[in-house]
């Protein structure tokens, strides 16, 4: 057991992470797919990804070992090949959200698109964050969550007024492969159900707690829902090319003629936010690798060199891909949309379900065990 | 305990070379950015459609070297190219400023741009992701160069009278059919596939009291200097520009823009004028409610256009509030359905131009295809002509 | 026997400097006695009156038994180790020798020069206490019991420095504190050995974790009244001799954000109050470097009328914004530093020809504009609504303002993201800086940004740790 984080920065971490990771090309990419019917793919993937959280949530409060540990007993090769496998898949997760942002800080922080050496700085930054392990994600979660619900609520507010619900009728009348290609191309933005399995055993869940997890996780799914519906009832036919609507939806707030661009202010207190959304897959894969490696990531209370070690490899790893994928985001994205979905399917989907049907079966026998003493 | 000092020893070099990049960029400030000294804030766009492409016209506000505030300065320069965005770039070459977009605020179309297609001219504005989606556009009499190079009344930036002649107040009181660069590709791009944008006129009257400021005239772009300096400017939108499907359909005069308006703008408070008994008579209408409602009945779309109001007196040639009348205010019973006649009258010279012209301003295909997918289905999208419109019109006295 | 002039010789031996005074008189009966103290640190009249008066006045041959009853001073030690006998010396006390014998007495009867209890020139309260710490630990330490008469007060003093040999107490309640913290601060200032602690602030780095970092690990009180409340809630305190200001640890970064007012007026009106001050420190240290960061890279960020007037300020200005602002800022650097250090008078001449002269003169010769003035001064203005944080966020404001004139406005929010990463996860004796906040504390937001009402608040600070958690018990 590894008490790096607590119940209440998992459920902030499960609310407000997933929905700062959705919100800024998702969008854009949906409706595109599905028109005015852009909820209902989102709302699939939110089904499948919420019934995941909930297992493994629900596996938390019945074992206190982390995924790896409970892999163990297939052996060494298995839990080694299991860490560095994920540690690639959240390498491989966090390159289409960098390249996201480097595109959405090129729209929002400056006036005239500037060189991606703007943008390369975040890199100091996640090499700090990446080896600090896991209890700075959770603290950090702790200040971000709200200040990202606040940042959130400002703009949802500005932009209500500007929303004309109209624009998403009629329901459902998008073929269902529509909607169907619409989710599987959505899926890469789910990395929920693997975020969670990495957080199972590193805090300590007591009865109840999974409700509290899963009601986060719900709040989250309905937030991103009712962001979309709200999205596209501002933009309507022109929303497939509205992206980074963060930025966009709240312009028409008739107070902003006055008082100038306040609502950049919100965005960029939610782009802090994503920016630690995005960092924590940083800090997972440098905590996948450290454990593989079987090395701590903090000395006393300093960083171990090996996860300073590892922060730096991924991040060069990471940067490397912006640097070669800088004018290239939407051929990434389409690789993502086309084949990487199976491997979000697998790690996001398949495997964290499995680790928290293998936990459960684990408590199970440990309790028939405890009971035959 | 080697490899953390190292480690320790690394990260310092590295921080060191970091504040060492940094100060430099902080010192030379010179690295291809766009500030606020090398910058002309564009408030307003105009764009014609000349022989040889498009003549895109930017009304700069231009910092004068003076401290405090005070009125700006403007210039107005003209550049040509094949497109709007090569027109752009004009600018940029003739002046040496950069055209920051981020505050333009108003797209002035000439009425050249009827010849083409409304979107095509609009592209670069929508492709830019600098121009704010708030800017309103309008269609003007004449040439938008010519337009932005007027003086309004108050000696300031054509641009910002203009603006005043398209705001919300005016929208809200039925005397403008402002849009901006989204409510108009909404519209455009929906199944009614027709938008409208305000036509802006303008008439000279008595000459302007500008004083230093005003046009200041950069003049690359030729006359744009002295079109100025005849007498003041008053800008209108009382007409309206309408399209279809991206074109030019025709120009909504007062009353069926009236119409448009009372449909489409969300009016609070409006003034109709009657003829009542050989009389004048002007009735404030305050809104109540109403709205369009879409319904189908035997299989033929019915469009329900609700106006419901309470009116005042406003002014009346008969029957003066100085005689000392308590109810100078109500409204009697004959002028009531001489203003609802009226108003109904107008709602059908908006429904004969959209009938002629097969131009949905009303936006009944697309609730249609909200509303009753089924029939928008059954009739492949061919809305308007079987489109039935029933008129409920209630306005009544206030107490 | 020990003949006096020996022993006189012993002290004096190692004491060679001329304020040591050597007063050697004789009583009634011959006896020859002499007191040796340092000129200045012992009180003269009362050793006259105390000591030297009914010494004089026996009339038999006494021993040291004898001796002791007749010193009417209350603080007499007795001994036989000289070098004690220096050392108390040095302390201020009075060595009283007795020929024929070679133990002697130490006469506690010290007055060292110092200020009288005034009302600090910082952490002013307008409704409140207004004594403050003097630089004389004693009156310091008789302050804290004057607030605090409970028995479980308890007040450790411990020395350091190798030749200032400075008293340090530190102070906490025994029933309150977690005594882990008085013990590793102790062990932390003994660890420590420098050749003189001439300030508080000496001892904070020495009992601080990171004492490199930007951030302070301990706070500082240099009221009393703020003193016995920060121990009431569990903190230990340390007041260091010859300082006016005092320490407190465990340090949370929230407690620079309230005022011992705070505690005094309305719960209302603190919330007001410490909304404000947060409010004031971001605006002070991001607005120089966000007005930089929108003139050269977002011009959206000023609203468009204000962009106006602020283009027909800069127009002209031979400098780029970011090395305006700097040096704007660079003045207002200066201009502080001097008027501080500067005699009052002087201090005031400079004021007058920083703010009036200077700027107004660079204004109209083109050299700044007018609202990177305004913007600098009211930053300033800013900064100081929370003095006890001034030297951290000054540094960061410049921080701030190289970034955005080198990488931008998302250079700032990135530096942003830095320092709550670094200090999530940063703490002071266990407790993180960030608490209340991160990781959250819900019992303690009652007294974080919100300020609850008295009664609301009848639990210590649950992320100070300590024993006994009820503060406030009301009789039913």
């Amino acid at each position: 057991m590894n008490d790096s984080l607590c119940t209440r920065q998992v459920c902030f971490i499960m609310y407000a992470y997933p929905v700062a990771g959705k919100i800024l090309m998702m969008p854009a990419l949906l409706s595109f797919y599905c028109k005015n019917d852009l909820v209902f793919p989102a709302v699939l993937c939110f089904l499948a990804q919420f019934a995941v959280v909930w297992a493994v949530a629900y596996a938390c409060t019945r074992t206190q070992k982390t995924f790896f540990e409970l892999i163990g007993g297939g052996g060494k090769v298995l839990k080694k090949a299991a860490m560095w496998l994920f540690a690639l898949f959240f390498a491989a997760a966090a390159l289409v959200p960098l390249l996201e942002q480097k595109l959405f800080v090129q729209e929002i922080f400056y006036d005239t698109i500037p060189s991606l050496i703007i943008f390369l700085p975040f890199f100091i930054l996640s090499v700090y964050v990446g080896s600090k392990g896991l209890r700075n994600a959770g603290r950090t979660a702790d200040i971000a969550a709200p200040l990202f619900v606040a940042a959130l609520a400002a703009l949802l507010i500005m932009s209500v007024g500007e929303s004309n619900l109209s624009w998403l009728l009629p329901v459902l009348k998008t073929p269902v492969g529509e909607l169907l290609n619409g989710a599987r191309s959505a899926l890469y933005n789910f990395t929920d159900g693997a975020v969670m399995l990495m957080l199972m055993g590193r805090f300590r869940a007591r009865r109840g707690d999974c409700k509290k997890i899963v009601i986060s996780y719900a709040a989250s799914a309905l937030t991103v829902c009712a962001f979309l519906a709200l999205f596209y009832s501002i933009f309507s036919v022109i929303s497939p090319d509205q992206y980074f609507a963060v930025s966009k939806m709240a312009i028409f707030f008739s107070a902003l003629s006055l008082v100038g661009r306040i609502d950049l202010i919100a965005a960029y207190a939610m782009e802090a936010c994503m920016l630690f959304a995005l960092l924590l897959y940083v800090q997972l894969c440098v905590t996948c690798v450290c454990e593989a490696l079987g090395k701590e990531q903090t000395a006393g209370r300093n960083v171990s060199p090996a996860s300073a070690a590892a922060s730096v490899a991924v991040n060069v790893l990471l940067a490397a891909l912006v640097v070669a994928f800088n004018e290239m985001y939407l051929p990434v994205q389409q690789f993502y949309r086309m084949y990487m979905w199976a491997a979000f399917a697998l790690f996001s989907f398949i495997l964290p379900a499995a680790g928290a049907a293998a936990a459960l079966l684990r408590g199970m026998k440990g309790k028939e065990a405890g009971r035959e003493k | 305990m080697k490899s953390n000092a190292l480690f320790g020893r690394a990260a310092r070099v590295l921080m060191a070379l970091v504040v060492v990049a940094m100060l430099f960029l902080f010192f030379s400030n010179d690295f291809g950015l766009v500030d606020i000294h090398k910058a002309s804030i564009v408030v307003a766009v105009g764009v014609d459609v000349t022989d040889k492409g498009y003549e895109v016209t930017a009304q700069a506000a231009v910092p004068a070297p003076a401290q405090g505030a005070g009125k700006a300065s403007y210039t107005q320069v003209t550049g040509s190219g094949a497109t709007v965005a090569d027109a752009v770039d004009d600018i940029n070459a003739k002046t040496g400023f950069y055209p920051k977009l981020a505050f333009c605020n108003l797209l002035v179309l000439g009425e050249s741009c009827a010849q083409r297609q409304l979107f095509v001219v609009l592209d670069y504005f929508y492709r830019n992701g600098y121009v704010p989606l708030t800017a309103l556009v309008g269609m003007c009499r004449g040439s938008a160069r010519e337009l932005l190079g007027k003086k309004p009344a108050d000696g300031g930036m054509s641009a910002s009278a203009i603006q005043r002649a398209m705001s919300e107040e005016l929208k809200y009181s039925a005397n403008s059919s402002t849009v901006n660069l989204k409510l108009l590709a909404q519209d455009g791009g929906s199944k009614s596939a027709s938008c409208y944008m305000p036509y802006i006129e303008f008439s000279e009257g008595a000459s302007s009291s500008g004083g230093k400021e005003g046009n200041s005239g950069a003049g690359t772009g030729g006359k744009s200097g002295q079109e100025g300096e005849g007498g003041a400017a008053q800008f209108t939108c009382l007409k309206t520009a309408a399209f279809s499907n991206g074109v030019f359909a025709g120009l909504l005069n007062e009353d069926a823009a009236f119409a448009l308006n009372l449909i489409r703008c969300g009016v609070r408070y409006a003034i109709v004028n009657t003829v009542y008994g050989g009389k004048n008579y002007t009735v404030g209408l305050k809104n109540t409610g109403g709205g369009a409602r879409m319904g189908v009945k035997g299989g033929v779309p019915v469009l329900k256009l609700v106006f419901k109001a309470s009116a005042t007196l406003q002014d009346s040639e008969s029957d003066p509030a100085a005689a000392g009348r308590a109810d100078s205010h109500v409204v009697k019973d004959e002028l009531i359905r001489s203003v609802t006649q009226t108003v109904k009258e107008r709602m059908l010279a908006l429904e004969d131009f959209c009938r002629q012209r097969d131009c949905d301003l009303y936006g009944a295909a697309r609730m249609l295809y909200e509303y009753e997918y089924g029939c928008f289905t059954a009739l492949k999208g061919e809305v308007l002509p079987s489109l039935k419109v029933e008129y409920d019109i209630g306005i009544k006295s206030v107490g | 026997m020990c003949s006096l002039e020996k022993n006189i010789e012993r002290i004096k031996g190692v004491l060679v400097s001329e304020d040591v005074i050597t007063y050697e008189f004789s009583s009634a009966a011959g006896k020859r006695f002499a007191l040796i103290y340092v000129d200045g640190l012992a009180e003269k009249a009362q050793l006259g009156e105390l000591v030297v008066k009914p010494l004089a006045a026996v009339a038999k041959d006494a021993s040291l038994s004898d001796v002791r009853p007749v010193l009417a001073s209350p603080e007499v030690k007795e001994g036989s180790d000289y070098d004690m006998a220096v050392k108390e010396i040095s302390y201020g006390g009075a060595a009283l020798l007795v020929d024929g014998e070679s133990g002697f007495f130490i006469i506690g009867l010290t007055k060292p020069p110092g200020r009288a209890v005034a009302e600090p020139p910082t952490q002013i309260a307008v409704k409140g206490p207004r004594e403050g710490f003097t630089e004389d630990i004693k009156v310091n330490c008789a302050l804290v019991r004057k607030r605090l008469k409970t028995p479980s007060l308890r007040m450790e003093t411990v020395r350091c420095g190798r030749r200032s040999d400075t008293a340090v107490t530190i102070c906490y309640l025994s029933d309150v504190c977690d005594p882990s913290v008085p013990e590793k601060v102790k062990e932390r200032i003994a660890a420590n050995q420098i050749d003189i602690v001439a300030d508080s602030s000496y001892i904070g780095r020495f009992i601080s974790s990171r004492p490199r970092s930007l951030f302070k690990r301990c706070a500082t009180a240099e009221k009393p009244d703020i003193f016995c409340a920060k121990l009431c809630e569990g903190r230990a305190g340390i007041i260091v001799d010859g300082s006016p200001i005092a320490l407190t640890v465990p340090y949370m970064l929230a407690e620079d954000f309230q005022s011992s007012e705070d505690y005094f007026i309305s719960s209302y009106r603190a919330t007001i109050l410490r909304v404000l001050r947060v409010i004031a420190v971001i605006v002070g240290i991001f607005l120089p470097a966000t007005y930089v960061a929108a003139q050269l890279f977002k011009l959206q960020l000023i609203p468009f009328r204000l962009l106006i007037n602020i283009s027909s300020s800069v127009s002209g200005i031979p400098l780029s914004p970011s090395v305006e602002m700097f040096l704007t800022l660079f003045v207002l650097e200066v201009l502080n530093e001097a008027s501080i250090r500067m005699p009052k008078y002087v201090g005031l001449a400079i004021s007058v020809v920083g703010a009036l002269v200077l700027g107004e003169t660079a204004v109209s010769a083109g050299i700044i504009s007018t609202p990177a003035i305004i913007i600098v001064a009211f930053s300033a203005i800013c900064l100081y609504v929370v003095p006890d944080l001034m030297e951290t966020t000054a540094t960061l404001r410049w921080i701030n303002l190289i970034i955005a004139g080198s990488v931008g406005t998302f250079g700032i929010v990135l530096f942003a993201c830095f320092i709550i990463s670094y200090l999530v996860t940063e703490q002071a004796y266990g407790v993180p800086l960030t608490a209340p906040f991160a990781p959250m504390i819900s019992r303690d937001l009652k007294d974080g940004m919100f300020k609850a009402d008295m009664f609301n608040l009848p639990l210590r600070p649950e992320a100070l740790g300590g024993k006994n958690k009820v503060r406030l018990r009301k009789k039913k």
